[in-house]
């Protein structure tokens, strides 16, 4: 594994999460290729034990808590920049805490990266979510920076715990 | 308790106590949740022999499943030797359910098939030992309903002239619907929150949604609230809905719709819905959200349906889906499912504006010293408003008349020892 190519993804990965945190959603947005499907699936208890992890997740088609492309993307980004959109107003003030990276296939353009993640929320006086679970990124060598060109979130939970998903994980 | 006396309709009164107390919410319990019809799935999700999906009516677990002889059943899900689960799955197909305790295991029929032992009971009867079944299961185009009342009466008279605006959803086209979910997620309020906003209150949404008209991506066009002949419906028995009464020339199917490709869609399908749902459910009117009694909600608009199943007087479970036309090509289900999850979900760029709002209600309801000034249900002035081809009592889009409505027959229910009660003392 190219050590020099890990230390990019991580910045690259932290950085990110340094913008999440600190609401510079349009400058996070700019980290998406223009063709980025990002995708959060949801999960269920299956009856048999599951051969493969699809089997436990929505399939495209079923339902989702994220089917965007970057105009959708840029719509729930732009919320937070409106005037009236409650459900963050005031903001969240959240901290990501991206670790076990691990580098996957690799085809000279673009390679896979998965991640864990969890994302602690609080609001208001004493509001307060965790967001445990995984990514699975594509990231894409664009113009000598990287670019996500496809996430695929997994959230832990069946049922989620908490009232809403007004941020991004 | 005087149940009554906590909704006043003359003054637009509630007291706000029915959104935290628990002595109302065991009588909710047992009165409502165990004596109504409630919402249990949808018959795509259980096609085959052996399809299962598990679900809840009020707090009570249960599978709804289809036997392997067709026929739709729902039992407790709950082992009748210990009361273990019998299915810790959300979904899938099944020929049996057999207890991880000691093995009891059940047929999809709820019939008691296996006992590990059996010849160590005292006189172990199986037939007297099945899964506690519900005592009327019934669907209404593609719902499926259930209670735990072999009083009720049928599912047909219980949804009334709710049926015939349900049918602008469920109806449409060859095949009927399909769902897809649920998501589900658990919110700090009470369950009726939900219930009554979704039954008529179109007035939250210029200020709790305002962003989603500041953004373009309002389930409403411009055109739409220009015309603003918006109505407050009641059905009756607690089932209300809001609707756009449409403009008689320039509308059908497509009324509302938010986006391009459903506009298109809809006109070209237009002749078929109009031959199944006739002129006025086609072209007249256009509902847009709407409960059915006592936590089923749908918006007709974004295609969703879901269930508030209380948690306690303070804790709701949403259950969420969204409904598309079975007929309809691939293309047009995803972007139907698009529309719908993308505003009202977890996610939804809707919905996740509603959730502080009825969480603050319910704590209101916790205050001591708010409880002693109830809340305002006095929008709208008492005219009559009539439109002779439509169904139900109806009011302005700006009224709490529905609100009201809803409530008065929740008390209704509550008050009453029987479903005769509740059956002789039906209003308008």
């Amino acid at each position: 594994m190219d050590s020099e190519l890990r230390h990019k993804v991580e910045d690259f990965l932290y950085l990110e999460a340094e913008l999440l945190d600190e609401r510079r959603l349009r400058e996070w947005l700019e980290l998406f290729t223009d063709d980025i499907h990002y995708w959060m699936p949801v999960r269920y208890n299956p009856l048999d034990r599951p051969k493969e992890l699809s089997e436990e997740l929505s399939r495209p088609g079923e339902s989702y808590y994220f089917n965007d492309n970057k105009e959708t993307l840029r719509i729930r980004v732009e919320r937070f920049y409106s005037t009236n959109a409650w459900a963050e107003m005031p903001p969240s003030r959240t901290r990501h805490l991206i670790s076990n990276i691990r580098m996957r296939k690799d085809d000279g353009v673009q390679f896979e990266v998965d991640s864990n993640f969890i994302v602690y929320r609080t609001r208001m006086e004493k509001d307060e979510d965790i967001f445990v679970g995984t990514r699975k990124d594509v990231l894409r060598r664009l113009n000598g920076e990287l670019k996500i060109a496809r996430r695929t979130i997994l959230l832990d939970q069946a049922v989620l715990g908490a009232k809403n998903i007004s941020i991004f994980l | 308790m005087e149940i009554k006396s906590l909704v006043d309709p003359e003054g637009g009164l509630v007291n706000r106590r029915i959104f935290a107390d628990h002595e109302i919410y065991e009588l909710e319990r047992e009165r409502l949740f165990a004596r109504c019809w409630l919402y249990l799935g949808h018959e795509s999700e259980v096609a085959n022999a052996g399809d299962f999906v598990t679900a809840y009516m009020g707090e009570e677990p249960v599978i709804l499943c289809r036997d392997l002889s067709g026929r739709l059943r729902a039992f407790l899900n709950i082992c009748r030797h210990r009361g273990n689960r019998v299915c810790r799955a959300d979904r899938g197909n099944a020929k049996l359910f057999t207890c991880s305790y000691h093995g009891w295991t059940y047929s999809t029929d709820g019939k008691l098939a296996v006992v590990p032992m059996a010849e160590a009971f005292r006189n172990l009867d199986r037939d007297q030992w099945g899964l506690i079944p519900v005592a009327q299961l019934d669907s209404y185009k593609g719902l499926i309903f259930a209670t735990f009342d072999p009083e009720a009466p049928t599912l047909a008279e219980y949804l009334g002239d709710m049926a015939w605006y349900l049918d602008i959803l469920l109806d449409r086209r060859e095949g009927g619907t399909e769902v897809s979910g649920p998501h589900r997620w658990v919110v700090d309020a009470n369950w009726k929150t939900a219930a009554e906003n979704f039954g008529g209150d179109g007035y939250h949404i210029a200020s709790t949604h305002g962003s989603a008209r500041e953004l373009g991506i309002d389930t409403t066009t411009s055109e739409t609230r220009k015309w603003n002949k918006g109505r407050q419906i009641s059905c009756g028995d607690g089932h209300v809905l809001v609707a756009w009464i449409c403009p008689p020339d320039d509308a059908g199917p497509w009324f509302a719709q938010p986006v391009a490709e459903l506009v298109d869609y809809m006109k070209e399908h237009a002749p078929e819905i109009e031959s199944r749902l006739g002129a006025t459910r086609a072209r007249k009117v256009s509902p847009s959200a709407g409960t059915v009694f006592p936590n089923l909600s749908v918006h007709w608009l974004t295609r969703t349906i879901r269930v508030w199943h209380p948690r306690g007087p303070d804790k709701m479970e949403i259950w969420s889906w969204a409904i598309v036309d079975k007929a309809a090509p691939a293309k047009i289900k995803d972007v139907i499912r698009f529309v719908s999850q993308c505003r009202f979900s977890p996610t939804g760029v809707f919905e996740q504006d509603d959730m502080d709002n009825w969480i603050q209600v319910t704590a209101a309801a916790r205050s001591l010293i708010a409880k002693r000034f109830p809340a305002n249900y006095q929008m709208g002035v008492s005219e009559e408003i009539t439109e002779t081809d439509l169904r139900g009592r109806l009011a302005s889009r700006w009224s709490d008349s529905n609100q009201l409505s809803l409530y008065m027959h929740w008390a209704k229910v509550l008050e009453a020892k029987s479903w005769g009660e509740i059956k002789s003392a039906k209003h308008g």
